[in-house]
């Protein structure tokens, strides 16, 4: 399993993107500091592409996680997670970091 | 220091107006704090300001906001502050909160909405320009 964490605005910066189109299945892919602002859909009605290629690969064999804390400090909330992505705090980041068998990340 | 002619004077008061722009999301990078100080500052120094949150620079107008999770400054708390530095004229550019599924009226602060054309003629006006 590779870990992948991406730690800019996907509204700022590519890292996102380039991230998805290197993911594989058993992945994990964790959103941090301003990443976190891939995980949400305020509206959910109105999903845009990279959302919606986000919530497919989650409903398939890539985990989308989320740190909490960076999540809850930017004024989002569970409410406005996209469906199937999961929040971990800085133990289950420890975690991840942990069983993966390499960490790369997008910056 | 010379006298200036009124003319001069009157030129001087619209180069002296400012426009800062507020492009960057709070707590990652202290971009967007360092802004909103200098913003609080120039306010409190009776500069003419006016303030755009526009393309990330949204994200910083989210209500429910808890710093403390980063042991940080509640970002919103301090940009709640900025009428009372006398910076009232707080602008957003709409299109960056549609992009962004940001609802408008779920903006704690009072600030004005812009279209694309409004957001142009701010730019052309203000005598200089800040960006953060």
């Amino acid at each position: 399993m590779i870990l992948h964490t991406v730690n800019k605005s996907p509204f700022a910066s590519q890292c996102l993107v380039d991230c998805l189109r290197c993911v594989t299945s058993g992945d994990v892919v964790l959103l941090i500091e301003d990443g976190v602002y891939g995980s949400t859909c305020l509206r959910p009605a109105t999903l845009t592409p990279l959302q919606k290629s986000i919530t497919e690969l989650a409903t398939t064999e890539v985990r989308f996680c989320i740190l909490s804390p960076d999540f809850e400090a930017r004024g989002l909330d569970d409410k406005s997670l996209l469906t199937g992505l999961e929040t971990v705090d800085y133990d289950g980041f420890v975690d991840l970091a942990a069983k993966a068998d390499k960490v790369i990340s997008w910056y | 220091m010379t006298s200036m002619t009124t003319a001069e004077a009157e030129d001087s008061e619209i180069k002296g107006s400012l426009l800062m722009v507020f492009r960057h999301a709070p707590y990652g990078r202290s971009l967007a704090r360092e802004g909103l100080e200098v913003a609080l500052a120039a306010g409190a120094m009776g500069v003419e300001l006016r303030v755009l949150f526009i393309n990330d620079g949204v994200w910083q107008l989210l209500a429910g906001q808890q710093a403390d999770r980063l042991s940080l400054k509640n970002h919103l708390a301090m940009a709640s502050a900025l009428p009372l530095y006398g910076v009232d004229k707080l602008f957003v550019d709409t299109a960056s909160l549609l992009e962004r599924n940001i609802e408008p009226a779920g903006l704690t602060i009072p600030v004005a909405l812009l279209n694309e054309l409004e957001v142009r003629s701010l730019f052309a006006t203000d005598g200089h320009i800040l960006s953060f």
